[in-house]
């Protein structure tokens, strides 16, 4: 998506009709940069709102907490003061051009409002002209909703349209928003269509499958029926492992709400920091003994020859004794024996004479000689049993470190825990009883923890069993079916949606994690270019985690997200942005808008200086709505020198409630920019 | 995003070698990318499967 044009008719500060032509990257000029700056007041954040009314239909924005709808006036108080009557509607509206996958959308949304406060919805419209030149044109607000959400999700429009002070609330998002958040990221990276499409099939293949169950005879029927029975247990295994998960995750949160309501109490603060560093530290030790296990569990494959490094030393060490003897290979080729035989003459020339007792022997060394295949083999083994034992060295070895490193992170692990544990005893014996008591609390909910993931554990198991037999069953199927002439035009469906059904899911497996990767593979690289040299010292790494929410680690690999800064997180959740943009358009550039309402304000001049120079390069439209404290000539400078600064509107009041939007020359020395914010500060 | 699905596009070719399942498999995910609920998903699913083993059988 990429913002092109944004009309405003008497909305907020806005009186009449005004309008900005935002800069983006396919213009002419390669510029996509527009500056929308305004000093407070001047309706930069009206500006913001205009965007989010118009596509999402909303009226307060996430900064408004607290704020009643009502309190909230869209429509211009000078318009409506002006009006004729205290009956006269005067009309505010918001219209968005904008344009997407090669297609170009007008959405426009209007609001009717009287000088009594009356507010009432008017028009909604959205014209679609696709990339063929045919225009559609929609007024069913559902339709409106569901196309805007193909443009750019609404559960995570906050990561591209964004206030810049805020924006780093993502890094704190609630369990639930942090759902939302994962569930819109998914959409905007095509993985819940890849979802949906397996639980279709699978849907499809059960329904095939009870079809056939009813129809089916003999041993073909029976394992059709055992694999309804099984597809239903694995079903229900798999809704259940979800929820369990589901609850884990609320009962961390119900954990973190305890530990913030603690924080309360001075007298254990050092305490709390104490055990929250021990904790984050045993979780960070024990995904890593965690992953060192899988690598072990990936190699017992490969290590299994081991058991029988003792046989293997030994047959080596016997054939290598004979072979260092000269015993094999033999000296003496049997062709020269039988060449001797036959020619009757030794090698000392004297003549052979059979029967004889040198005839005889020399007939018993040929017979000796005729183990040649044996001595070959001896010697192919030698050869084979030699690569073992040097695999059998490389394999031990590493057994040897990963052993090693098991054993000291479990050392570790136990010792923190011990450390925990004493901790909760000092904490939990606090004189405040109203603290004990939320320790108390705080101890079930762990204790609870502990429980849902033992069962969690138990039935992933009892899945990834069920699944393994299930395979087997398939297989079965599929030879009784020839076996017993079973085949019909309904086995086959049932069959290919089997198929289907395995095929999606390994695709989605494969893909969502690849996903992953590549989205913490960019945020790191963007992270790094972004952050300023202390930030580059302390922090070492994004990790995004599998609901798309993210850690940071400091420099030693530990957890860091709580002691960083706000600019920081701002840097940290910038740099997510941008990788999940990078990620979805596939391409090097991302075709979706930053749109940034004050994006600088709790940056270090470093930081500013890094997003200038990155984001115009590796997005395909960057808005900034900026002001006086935050934007200097510095800044200014900065941007005109990189190219990308197409479009520069200024935002004038022209007395109360009234603003009014002018088009800038850049270069931009009609205003009075401050010279450097440091400088100021 | 087009580009998304042609990369899905692209693995699920890379792992199928089975005309009919990879066609089953890539409506599927057409059909749920254009937003369709699941459950219509799969009723729609259920006509291109009857479909795609009549063509085999006429094939034949």
């Amino acid at each position: 998506m990429i913002l092109k044009k944004l009309i405003l008719k008497n909305f907020r500060q806005f009186k009449g009709t005004q309008e900005i032509e935002f800069a983006f990257e396919s213009d002419s000029n390669g510029r996509n940069v527009t500056v929308i700056f305004g000093q407070n007041g001047r309706g930069k954040t009206g500006i913001f709102r205009a965007i989010m009314f118009c596509l999402y239909g909303e009226h307060l924005l996430s900064q408004d907490e607290g704020v009643a709808q009502k309190e909230l006036h869209l429509i211009n108080q000078v318009a409506l003061d002006e009006s004729a009557s205290d009956t006269e509607a005067i009309e505010a509206s918001v219209e968005v051009k904008l344009r997407h996958n090669g297609g170009n959308y007008s959405v426009k949304r209007t609001l009717l409002g009287v000088k009594d406060g009356a507010v009432e919805p008017g028009i909604l419209r959205l014209s679609h002209t696709d990339a063929d030149g045919n225009t559609h044109n929609y007024e069913d607000p559902e339709k409106i909703k569901e196309l805007v959400n193909q443009i750019l999700d609404k559960n995570i429009r906050e990561y591209f349209l964004f206030d810049g002070e805020k924006i780093e609330r993502l890094t704190r998002a609630s369990v639930e928003q942090r759902k939302e958040i994962s569930k819109g990221i998914r959409n905007l990276l095509n993985v819940d269509a890849l979802e949906k499409a397996v639980g279709a099939t699978q849907r499809l293949k059960k329904k095939l499958s009870q079809e056939l169950a009813k129809k089916a005879t003999g041993n073909f029927g029976k394992v059709v029926h055992q694999i309804v029975e099984m597809d239903e247990k694995i079903s229900q295994l798999k809704t259940s492992c979800q929820s369990l998960e589901e609850e884990y995750v609320l009962a961390g949160a119900e954990k973190k709400q305890v530990d913030i309501q603690m924080e309360a109490y001075t007298e254990i603060r050092s305490l709390l920091r104490e055990r929250r560093d021990k904790e984050n530290e045993l979780q960070s030790q024990q995904d890593q003994a965690k992953a060192l296990l899988l690598d072990m569990k990936s190699r017992i494959g490969k290590s299994s020859q081991l058991l029988i490094s003792d046989t293997v030393e030994h047959v080596f060490k016997q054939i290598d004794a004979k072979k260092q003897k000269g015993e094999i290979p033999s000296e003496i080729r049997q062709d020269l024996i039988e060449k001797l035989l036959s020619d009757h003459l030794c090698i000392c020339r004297r003549e052979l004479i059979p029967d004889t007792e040198p005839f005889k022997q020399i007939i018993l060394w040929r017979d000796k000689l005729s183990k040649a295949d044996l001595d070959n083999f001896a010697l192919d083994l030698w050869r084979y049993l030699s690569g073992i034992r040097s695999h059998n060295e490389d394999i031990a070895g590493i057994a040897e470190t990963l052993l090693v490193k098991y054993g000291s992170r479990t050392s570790t692990i136990e010792s923190l825990r011990s450390r925990i544990e004493k901790l909760n005893s000092e904490i939990g014996t606090s004189e405040r009883k109203d603290a004990a008591e939320l320790e108390t609390q705080r101890a079930r909910i762990e204790e609870k923890m502990i429980r849902i993931e033992a069962r969690r554990r138990n039935e992933q198991g009892e899945l990834a069993a069920l699944e393994s037999e299930m395979m087997q069953l398939a297989e079965r199927r599929k030879s009784l079916e020839k076996e017993e002439q079973a085949k019909s035009e309904l086995s086959e469906r049932a069959t290919l949606a089997e198929g289907a059904v395995q095929l999606l899911q390994t695709v989605y497996e494969e893909f969502s994690s690849e996903i992953k990767v590549k989205i913490a593979h960019e945020a790191n690289l963007f992270f790094e270019q972004l952050l300023d040299r202390e930030g580059r010292e302390t922090l070492k790494e994004i990790v995004v985690n599998s609901d798309y929410s993210l850690q940071v680690l400091d420099r030693w690999g530990k957890p860091f997200l709580a002691d960083i800064s706000a600019g920081q997180r701002q840097i940290m959740s910038i740099s997510l942005i941008a990788a999940l943009a990078k990620v979805a358009s596939v391409s090097e550039v991302m075709e979706i808008p930053l749109f940034m309402d004050t994006p600088f304000s709790r940056l270090s001049w470093d930081h500013r200086r890094n997003l200038i120079n990155v984001l115009p390069r590796s997005c395909a439209q960057w808005i900034l709505l900026v002001t006086d404290t935050e934007f200097s000539q510095q800044e200014a400078s900065l941007l005109k020198q990189s190219g990308r600064w197409g479009e520069f509107y200024e935002l004038q009041s022209k007395g109360a409630g009234f603003s009014t939007i002018i088009k800038r020359d850049i270069p931009y020395t009609q205003l009075n920019l401050r010279e450097s914010l440091e400088a100021h500060a | 995003m087009a580009d998304m699905n042609d990369f899905i596009q692209a693995k699920l070719e890379g792992k199928c070698s089975d005309e009919n399942m990879l066609k089953l498999a890539l409506q599927a995910v057409k059909l749920s990318a254009s937003g369709l609920p699941e459950a219509s998903v799969a009723e729609q699913l259920e006509a291109v499967v009857r479909r795609l083993v009549k063509d085999k059988d006429i094939a034949r």
